[in-house]
C-alpha cells in the first residue's frame, strides 16, 4: 500500500498572530477565559467582566426581542455615555463667564476642527429625554412597575426628573437670547415652590414673629440662580450642576437602577410578579396596565 | 387654510381640549380591536403625513416645525402615536391568544438564550450604534441665537403658558 502524504493546511498569518496574541501573558492576565464560543466560556465572559456582570448568563428569549423591550432603556444609557463624552470635550473649550460663554460657543462652531460636538450634545440631549420617556411608557404599559419593582420604578422617576434638570441646566450655558429668557421663565416657576418659594403656598406661614423667613432673597429661586435674576451667579451654578452635580447623582442612581433590574427578576420577573400581586392577573395579561385600563370597558 | 387654523384654535381651548382628550382615551380603549389593526395604523399615519404636507404650505407652520429645537417635538408626535398604537396592538393580540387558550406571546417564548452573544450583539450593539456618535442628525446645526441681553425681551415664539 502506497504511503499517503498528509499535507497540513497552512495557517494564515493573521490566525497565527491571533493565536500568539491570545497566549501572551498580557492577554491571559486580562481575559481569563477563551473566546466565548463554548458554553463554559459564555458563562465565564459574563461572570469575569465588570461591565457585563450585571447581566445574567442566560435570558428568556422574549427579553432580547425589540417588540418587548423597545430598547429604550439601553438607548437612554448609551445616550448618557455619549453625552458624558461630548460634554467632557466641550468643557475643554467652554468658560462659564459672561465674558466668554457666548464667544466660546461661537468659537466651537467656527474654529474647532470637526466642530459637531455641540450638535452631538444637543441632539443627544433631546434624544435622551425622548428615550427615557418612551422607556417609562413601555414599563407602564407592560406593568413592569408592579411589585417587587416599585422601588426601581421610583428610582426611574427620580432619574426622569434629573434628566429634565440636566436639559434645563444645559439650556442656559450657550448664553444666548434663547438661553437666558428660557431660564428666566423656567426659574420664575421656582417662586411658587410650596413653602420654599416666596410666592408659593405656605411660604407666609414660615415666619419668626413679623419677620418672614422666605422672601425673594433667600427662596428656592434665589438658591437656583445665585441671585434674583439670571446673571453670572446663575451661569456658574447651572454649569456646576450640569457638569458635576446632576451627572454624579444620576450615575449613582443608574448603578442602583441596573442592579435592581437584575435583583428584581430581570426581564423574566413579570409573570411571577403578577402571580404575587393577584390571582386574577396570574399570567393572564402581557400588558397589565393595559388590562387594568380596559377591564371596565 | 384659515378654516383649518380656526378648528385648531377652537380645539386648543384647554376646557375643550381636556374633554376631547378624555373622550379620545375612552374611544381608544372601547374600540381597541379596530385600532389594533394594521390598516388603522396606515390610515392614521397617512393622515398625519397629509396634515404635515398640507401644513407646510403655510410659512408660519413651516417656520415652527423646522425650528431646530422643535424638530424633536415634531418627531415625538410620530413616535408617541406609533408607540401608543403598538402597545394597544400588543395587548389586543395577547387578549386574542388568551381567549384562544394560549398564553401571552412573551410566555410562549419561554426558552432561554445566552446573553453572550444574543443580547450583547443583538441589543447592546444596536444601542451603541444608535446612541453613539453615528447619529446622522448631528450634522444639523444646534441652535444659537443672538448673545444674551437682559434688556431685550424677545417676542415669545411659543404660547406664553
Amino acid at each position: 500500500m502506497a504511503d499517503t502524504k498528509t499535507i497540513e493546511p497552512k495557517e494564515a498569518a493573521l490566525v497565527r498572530f491571533w493565536n500568539w496574541l491570545t497566549e501572551t501573558q498580557a492577554w491571559t492576565s486580562i481575559f481569563r477565559h477563551g473566546r466565548p464560543t463554548s458554553d463554559r466560556n459564555r458563562v465565564l465572559v459574563m461572570l469575569s467582566n465588570v461591565f457585563l456582570h450585571l447581566h445574567p448568563v442566560r435570558i428568556r428569549k422574549s427579553g432580547v426581542k425589540l417588540r418587548y423591550t423597545w430598547c429604550m432603556g439601553g438607548l437612554s444609557f448609551f445616550l448618557f455615555l455619549s453625552l458624558t463624552l461630548t460634554g467632557l470635550l466641550l468643557m475643554f473649550y467652554y468658560r462659564p463667564t459672561l465674558e466668554y460663554a457666548y464667544t466660546d460657543i461661537v468659537g466651537l462652531r467656527e474654529h474647532v476642527p470637526l466642530g459637531i460636538m455641540r450638535e452631538m450634545h444637543r441632539w443627544g440631549a433631546h434624544a435622551m429625554v425622548i428615550t427615557v420617556w418612551l422607556h417609562m411608557f413601555r414599563v407602564f404599559m407592560t406593568g413592569s412597575y408592579m411589585p417587587p419593582r416599585e422601588f426601581n420604578w421610583s428610582v426611574g422617576v427620580v432619574m426622569l426628573v434629573l434628566t429634565l434638570l440636566l436639559s434645563f441646566t444645559g439650556y442656559l450655558l450657550p448664553w444666548d437670547q434663547l438661553a437666558i429668557w428660557a431660564i428666566t421663565v423656567g426659574s420664575n416657576m421656582a417662586r411658587a415652590t410650596p413653602f420654599l418659594g416666596h410666592e408659593g403656598p405656605g411660604a407666609s406661614l414660615l415666619r419668626l414673629g413679623d419677620v418672614p423667613l422666605i422672601h425673594a432673597q433667600d427662596d428656592a429661586r434665589f438658591a437656583l440662580l445665585g441671585g434674583t435674576f439670571v446673571g453670572e451667579g446663575a451661569l456658574l451654578r447651572f454649569y456646576v450642576l450640569h457638569c458635576v452635580g446632576l451627572p454624579l447623582v444620576i450615575a449613582v442612581l443608574m448603578a442602583v437602577h441596573f442592579w435592581r433590574v437584575r435583583k428584581d427578576g430581570g426581564f423574566r420577573g413579570r409573570f411571577r410578579n403578577l402571580e404575587v400581586r393577584s390571582e386574577r392577573l396570574e399570567g393572564q395579561r402581557a400588558m397589565p396596565a393595559f388590562y387594568l385600563l380596559t377591564s371596565h370597558f | 387654510m384659515g378654516f383649518v387654523k380656526g378648528i385648531f384654535n377652537a380645539v386648543a381651548d384647554p376646557r375643550l381640549f381636556f374633554v376631547l382628550a378624555v373622550g379620545a382615551l375612552a374611544v381608544l380603549l372601547w374600540k381597541r380591536e379596530k385600532i389594533a389593526s394594521n390598516s388603522f395604523a396606515y390610515v392614521l399615519f397617512g393622515l398625519l403625513f397629509v396634515f404635515f404636507a398640507f401644513g407646510s404650505f403655510d410659512p408660519n407652520f413651516r417656520l415652527i416645525v423646522t425650528k431646530p429645537d422643535n424638530v424633536p417635538i415634531v418627531g415625538l408626535i410620530f413616535l408617541l402615536l406609533f408607540f401608543v398604537w403598538y402597545s394597544i396592538r400588543e395587548g389586543v393580540l395577547n387578549d386574542r391568544r388568551i381567549a384562544a387558550g394560549q398564553g401571552p406571546v412573551e410566555k410562549a417564548e419561554s426558552d432561554r438564550v445566552w446573553v453572550w452573544p444574543d443580547l450583547v450583539y443583538g441589543t447592546d450593539l444596536v444601542d451603541r450604534l444608535l446612541g453613539g456618535p453615528d447619529r446622522l442628525v448631528d450634522f444639523l446645526k444646534a441652535p444659537l441665537e443672538q448673545p444674551a441681553n437682559p434688556a431685550n425681551t424677545p417676542n415669545p415664539s411659543k404660547a406664553p403658558w
